[in-house]
Order: C-alpha cells, then sequence, then structure tokens
C-alpha cells in the first residue's frame, strides 16, 4: 500500500517513538534486575542459596581458589598459604588483602552480580548475618565444621543457628590495666577490680594531673556500639529477646549507658578524648604510651604492651576479666572467620581453605606471630599457646561468662542510629533513658523490615 | 537612542568625573561617609579571611599531620617543634611502589578520561549549540537524568559489563567508565560556553571558506577556551578523585591512587602519618592545576553563569 509523504513521516516517528519506548522499558528493566538483589535472595537463602555444604572426601589437587580477606592477618600471604598448598595441591590463584572498609561494598556489588571469581570472602559476626541471610554465603554441614571450635568464635560466622564459615581468629575484649599507675595511687597492682565499684574507684584514684584512669574508642559508630553493648552486657542485660525485639531501653541498657556517662562526668575519671577515639589501634597506643591506667580491649593489646618501645611491659601489664555491673563479667567478640560465596564454582576447594585457617597449623602461627586467640579449644588448651599469649588464660575464663556481638543483617543501621543517641548522652544533650528510648523506637522498623 | 545611551567623542566630559576638590566636601560629612565605608570594608575581610581559614585549615591540619611525627600530634599536649619536622613520609610513600603505581594509574586514567570527554563533548556540545533538530532538549535532559542516578545504584550493573567484556579490574574499563559519567556534564557544560560565542564570527569564517568542523578548530575552541580549560579540570578532577566505583570495579591489581590512599585506615589500626600525606600527594595535581588555569578557570565559569 503507498502511503503519502505525510503519512509515512508520521508512521516513521510512531516506529522510532515505539522503539524508544522499548530500549526504555528493556533498559530499566535490565537495570532493576542488575541492581536488586532480588526478593527471593534478599529475604534469605533464596536464590543463590544451596543444600549445606558437606565435605566430599575427594581429592582436589589442582583446582583454584581465590580469596579476597581484610588486612588483618599477613601470615596467610607469609607462608600459610604455601603451606596450604603444598599439603592439598590446591592453588591459589589469587589471595588478595584489600581494606576492611572497602570489602562491604565489594562484596555487595560482586555478590548481587553473582560473581564467581571469588570463592572465599573474609567475613565477621555483621556480615555473616548480612549476606547469610541475602542468600550469598554458602551454609556449611554439620560435617564439615571442626568439634572443637569455641562458641563465640562459631557465632561470628553464623547467623540465625545456620554456619556460613569457619572462624580464622578469635578476639574477646579484657581489661588491661598498668600496674605501675596502680601502685603510684595506693592500688594493689596484683588485683583485679572485680565490681564496677572497685573498677571506678580505681579509675578515679589512678586519674591524675593530665592523665585518666579509663579510656575507650567511642568515637565512631562501630564505636560507640561496642562501648554499649559491654555496658549493656555487664549490667546483666541482652541486646534483643527470644524473637529478635530490641532491649536497648531495657533497665540493663539504661543502667549501663548511665555508667559511662558517669564515668565521664560524675567521677571524671574517663579520658574525654573516649569520644573523638575511633580504633582499637589508637586505644593499644594511648595504653602502651601510659597515658592511660586501665582500658578494655582485644587481645592485641598485649603485643603492643610489651613491645620494645612501649612504656608498658609484660611485668607492669595487668590483664584480667572486665569487671561487671550486675554479674560478674561479660564481654564482646570481635572474631573474624572466612565464608564461601554462593556463586563459587570450587565449593570443596574452597572448604578445604576454611577447615585449613581453622586447623592447629594455621591457628599456631596466627597466635604466635599475630597475637589472636585461637578458634579451636584444643590449641587454646595447650600450654605453648598460654606461654606465647599470657591473655589466653582471661581469654578461656571469658568464654565462661556473656560474650556476644549480635551480628545481625542490620548491624550497620544499629551502629549508625545508636551512635547518635550515645553521643548525646555521653554529651549530656540526653538523659541516658530518653536517648536508647529514641534509639529503640527507631530500630523497631528496621528490625520489622529484615524479619518480617 | 543610541546617541543617548552610548556619548560619542565629542560628548563633553560630564563635570561629576571632574577631580574632587577635597575642600568643598565638608570635614564632618566626609568622615560620616567614610566610617560606614571603613566598616563594611574591614567587615568584608573578615568574613573572606574567616572563609579562607575554613577552606584551608583542615588541608593546613593534613599539611602538618604528614610532616609532624605522629607522636608529636598525637600527646595531650602537642609538639610543633620546627626541629621535628620531616619529610620523611613523602619519601617513603614516594619511593613505595605500592603507592607510586597507584598515582600513576590514576593520572592515566584521568588524563585519557578527560581528553575523550574533552573530544566527545566538544563535538556533542557544538551540535547542541548550533543545530536545532527534533528532540534536543529531550535528548540534552535525559543525559542530566543520568546523572541524577547514584553511582552506587549503577555498580551492580557496571561490574557485570566490565566483567562481560573482560574489562574489569582494567584502567581501559575505568576510563570507559568514567567517561560514561562524566561525558553528559561536559557537554551541558560546553554548550554553555559555545552559546557565548556570536554566531557572526561563523558565519565570516564560511564566508571565508571555512568548513564547519574547521570553524569548531579555528574559531569556536580557540574563542571557549577558558571554557575548555574549565570544564578539562572539573573532568580531570572528577575522574581523579573518585573513590566508590574504583573501590568496587578495581582491586589489588590495578590500584588507583583514592582507594589506596583510603587504605591507611584499617579495622583494628590507622596509619594517620601515612593517610596525611597521601591526602596532600593527592590533592597536590589538582591544586597544581587549579592555580596554573586560575584565570582561565574564573572566566571560563563566570562565562558559563552569565549566559547558562
Amino acid at each position: 500500500m503507498a502511503l503519502s509523504p505525510r503519512s509515512a513521516t508520521r508512521r516513521g516517528v510512531a516506529t522510532r517513538r515505539r522503539v524508544l519506548g522499548a530500549g526504555a522499558t528493556a533498559g530499566a528493566l535490565g537495570l532493576s534486575a542488575c541492581v536488586m538483589p532480588g526478593s527471593e535472595r534478599a529475604s534469605g537463602r533464596g536464590a543463590g542459596a544451596s543444600a549445606p555444604l558437606a565435605p566430599d572426601g575427594s581429592d582436589h589437587a589442582g583446582t583454584e581458589i581465590s580469596i579476597l580477606d581484610d588486612n588483618t592477618n599477613l601470615v596467610f600471604k607469609q607462608g600459610l598459604i604455601e603451606q596450604f598448598e603444598a599439603e592439598t595441591g590446591i592453588v591459589v590463584k589469587n589471595y588478595e588483602m584489600a581494606n576492611f572498609n572497602d570489602l562491604h561494598d565489594r562484596f555487595a556489588t560482586a555478590f548481587a552480580a553473582q560473581d564467581a571469581s571469588i570463592d572465599v570472602v573474609m567475613t565477621w559476626a555483621g556480615w555473616s548475618a548480612e549476606f547469610g541471610q541475602a542468600g550469598w554465603l554458602q551454609e556449611l554441614a554439620p560435617d564439615a565444621i571442626p568439634e572443637d571450635l569455641i562458641r563465640p568464635a562459631l557465632d561470628a560466622v553464623s547467623w540465625d543457628d545456620t554456619v556460613f564459615g569457619l572462624p580464622k581468629f578469635a578476639s574477646v575484649q579484657t581489661m588491661f590495666w598498668n600496674q605501675e599507675h596502680f601502685a603510684e595511687a595506693g592500688l594493689d597492682p596484683e588485683t583485679v577490680p572485680e565490681t564496677w565499684d572497685e573498677f571506678v574507684a580505681a579509675a578515679k584514684a589512678t586519674t591524675v594531673d593530665g592523665r585518666y584512669g579509663y579510656c575507650c574508642d567511642i568515637g565512631n559508630p562501630a564505636g560507640a556500639y561496642q562501648n554499649f553493648l559491654r555496658s549493656l552486657l555487664l549490667a546483666g542485660g541482652e541486646l534483643y529477646d527470644a524473637d529478635w525485639i530490641p532491649q536497648l531501653d531495657s533497665e540493663a541498657g539504661i543502667e549501663g549507658l548511665t555508667k559511662m556517662v558517669e564515668l565521664l562526668h560524675v567521677h571524671k575519671a574517663m579520658d574525654p578524648t573516649s569520644l573523638q577515639i575511633t580504633n582499637a589501634s589508637d586505644l593499644i597506643e594511648i595504653f602502651a604510651q601510659g597515658r592511660t591506667s586501665t582500658v578494655f580491649n582485644w587481645p592485641f593489646q598485649w603485643a603492643s604492651a610489651v613491645a620494645e618501645d612501649a612504656a608498658t611491659s609484660a611485668g607492669t601489664t595487668g590483664n584480667g576479666l572486665i569487671p561487671g555491673i550486675a554479674v560478674r563479667t561479660s564481654s564482646i567478640d570481635g572474631s573474624e572467620g572466612y565464608a564461601i560465596s554462593t556463586f563459587s564454582q570450587h565449593k570443596q576447594a574452597a572448604l578445604k581453605w576454611l577447615q585449613f585457617a581453622a586447623s592447629a597449623t594455621a591457628q599456631k602461627e596466627i597466635v604466635e606471630q599475630e597475637g589472636w586467640l585461637p578458634v579451636s579449644r584444643t590449641i587454646l588448651e595447650d600450654p605453648a599457646t598460654l606461654e606465647t599469649l599470657p591473655v589466653v588464660e582471661t581469654y578461656q575464663e571469658a568464654t565462661q561468662h556473656p560474650v556476644e556481638r549480635y551480628g545481625t543483617p542490620w548491624s550497620n543501621e544499629l551502629d549508625q542510629l545508636l551512635s547518635v543517641q550515645i553521643f548525646r548522652a555521653m554529651n549530656q544533650e540526653a538523659e541516658p533513658a530518653q536517648a536508647l528510648q529514641a534509639a529503640q523506637q527507631e530500630l523497631l522498623p528496621i528490625v520489622e523490615k529484615y524479619m518480617g | 537612542m543610541t546617541a543617548l545611551a552610548s556619548p560619542g567623542p565629542e560628548t563633553p566630559r560630564p563635570e561629576t568625573t571632574a577631580p574632587r576638590d577635597a575642600g568643598t566636601v565638608p570635614r564632618g560629612r566626609r568622615g560620616r561617609r567614610g566610617r560606614p565605608r571603613l566598616a563594611s570594608t574591614i567587615v568584608h575581610r573578615a568574613i573572606v579571611a574567616l572563609l579562607i581559614l575554613y577552606l584551608t585549615v583542615p588541608f593546613g591540619w593534613l599539611v602538618v599531620y604528614s610532616i609532624y611525627p605522629s607522636s608529636n600530634l598525637r600527646s595531650t599536649r602537642m609538639d610543633f617543634s620546627l626541629g621535628d619536622i620531616t619529610l620523611g613520609e613523602y619519601a617513603s610513600l614516594l619511593s613505595d611502589s605500592s603507592f607510586v603505581v597507584p598515582i600513576r594509574n590514576s593520572l592515566f586514567v584521568a588524563t585519557a578520561t578527560t581528553i575523550i570527554c574533552m573530544i566527545l563533548g566538544s563535538l556533542c556540545a557544538y551540535v547542541f549549540a548550533r543545530f536545532r533538530f527534533r528532540g534536543q532538549q529531550t535528548l540534552l535532559l535525559s543525559m542530566m537524568a543520568v546523572q541524577a542516578i547514584p553511582a552506587v545504584v549503577l555498580a551492580v550493573p557496571l561490574f557485570v559489563l566490565l566483567r562481560a567484556f573482560g574489562l574489569y579490574d582494567s584502567l581501559l574499563g575505568m576510563i570507559l567508565t568514567y567517561t560514561a559519567f562524566i561525558l553528559p556534564l561536559v557537554i551541558w557544560m560546553m554548550v554553555s560556553f559555545f552559546e557565548s560565542i556570536p554566531v557572526n564570527l561563523e558565519k565570516a569564517a564560511r564566508v571565508d571558506g571555512c568548513t564547519r568542523l574547521g570553524i569548531v578548530r579555528r574559531v569556536v575552541l580557540p574563542l571557549s577556551g577558558p571554557g575548555f580549560a574549565a570544564t578539562s579540570i572539573f573532568a580531570f578532577i572528577t575522574a581523579w578523585s573518585d573513590f566508590f566505583l574504583a573501590k568496587v570495579l578495581t582491586s589489588n591489581t590495578t590500584p588507583l591512587l583514592s582507594v589506596r590512599t583510603a587504605s591507611f585506615q584499617g579495622l583494628f589500626a590507622m596509619d594517620y602519618t601515612a593517610a596525611a600525606t597521601a591526602g596532600v600527594i593527592t590533592a597536590l595535581p589538582v591544586l597544581v592545576l587549579a592555580l596554573l588555569a586560575q584565570k582561565w578557570i574564573v572566566q571560563g565559569i563566570t562565562e558559563g553563569a552569565v549566559k547558562g
């Protein structure tokens, strides 16, 4: 049929519009498909999830795996990878140590893109929960998990009773005190304060001109969360009830935060710079330089405190359980581990790596070379470990008491909203109860969003 | 009207422009006028000084952190002894290949992105500025709409695309990515610069036998020099300082400077001196560029502002 030039033009324009419209729609759909993790996956154990991984007992020599780790442990690059390759015949094609702060976004992007190039990823309690629930981490079967793992370390790679990885080192906060400062203040340098009142008395006694008896790291959201959680646990509380209802404004929560505020403003024994200190490393340095008398910190505080250039030494550094408020003690966990990407094509070989990292060979190196705590009870109870790392004794005691981290898919959101309220309370802009009630109200819908 | 608006050569000089006899103005009156002017100047300069302080102190503090040993600044009483100043960290970083390689990579990526964006962007912008065609405004607006999509949302599609084409963790991949992000803005900026050039000049060149491309090369680009410089620097800075896309689209194999600089802050530790030194080194190329092209940038920005 012949068309007039005008109608042909009109038809051409209409066709172009249709093509453009279809293109735009296809683009939008494609974009959405790529960007959104997918409701199935986001709601847990969805598209990416598969049956729990158990060892198949076969030889995987020659298989190549890629590992994306944070930069906490150097021992793997400094010999353990070679040992692993020699023992298993598996080739570590790529072992990348990236900055911890960059990893979350890299993992989230790679997982959302269903990228199969990474087999093993570093994880901790928060990410095990977040990525595990999203279906991006491979669930492990019971027979893939060594029997002698310490519970808090295993918690760091688990979420909702599902194990998504194996721990590579354990870490629990304990109390370190400067025995010289204690002696100068007329306190027994060998006796650790057992109750909060005893601790406050010691902190006040050791606070002298230009130096405070206690210092902590509340300067960023993660630090604020950790310090609050520890206080809540010391006051005998729990962060969630059995149904995952937050308990931020519980009696224990309010009491714990009140004790922190009092330490700063009433007893004036907490270094005010605690509100600016953003990482454990700074806290370690302050203690090792003798600029504070007491800290509650991770085990690698010990290595710095006894280092040659430190003002403290093994003979002047005390280590013990953190004094409780309503309980004898409790602490927070900071263990890390490895997990297998759901999209990995070499899951059996990756599992071998996870098991190797938790094995005696790797654990001994981590204890001896880096001062982290072992994840297996066998190594923990080995006399050689105690000789290398005296804080192990305190750790063993600490694990008899509540040690929690409450890693959840909403950990990051909780850190952000809680830190705002913690700062308000610490700066006396709000009463602890008022601040925690506000945080509780903000957190409730977030938990609801994730847990349904 | 013209005569009224612009006095000719014969127009007598208005009396008001004649040198004023200081003696004819009463002392008191002049003093009353002078004082508010002086006060206004003082306030104005104080505000400018405060603004300069506000803008430069963070960078100055970064420099201080980079030249003093960490122990001097992190004790209760800071020690600014001149004898303690050291450039050791600069020497250390600039001799460390794990830092020099990212500098080289970032320089290459930012420069290549700028060149590509300026060539393609100028040609596209010229078309938008001088031709009228169906869907012109829609196309321009849709380019800006793309800019409105946050990079975080595009990270996954970009990751998939780069992986599919074997460009993940490669310099070429980053150049293409940045070009896609920066090109629309370059076009937008250059359009306003090109529109500020009188069309008559191009018509004259046409009469003289210049081709369209010749006009662009011989007339339009030289006249839009300030705009071209301002836009180039904008493109360079954007590609140079990006952190998020560099973080998710590269690994240790092809490190870029922004990611390397951020890596001095770890989970349990922060190397303040190295981080500050890296920060200063990262800022230097941008500062040097801005200083070199200061005149053009100001001219370019004001031209764009008036014509936009």
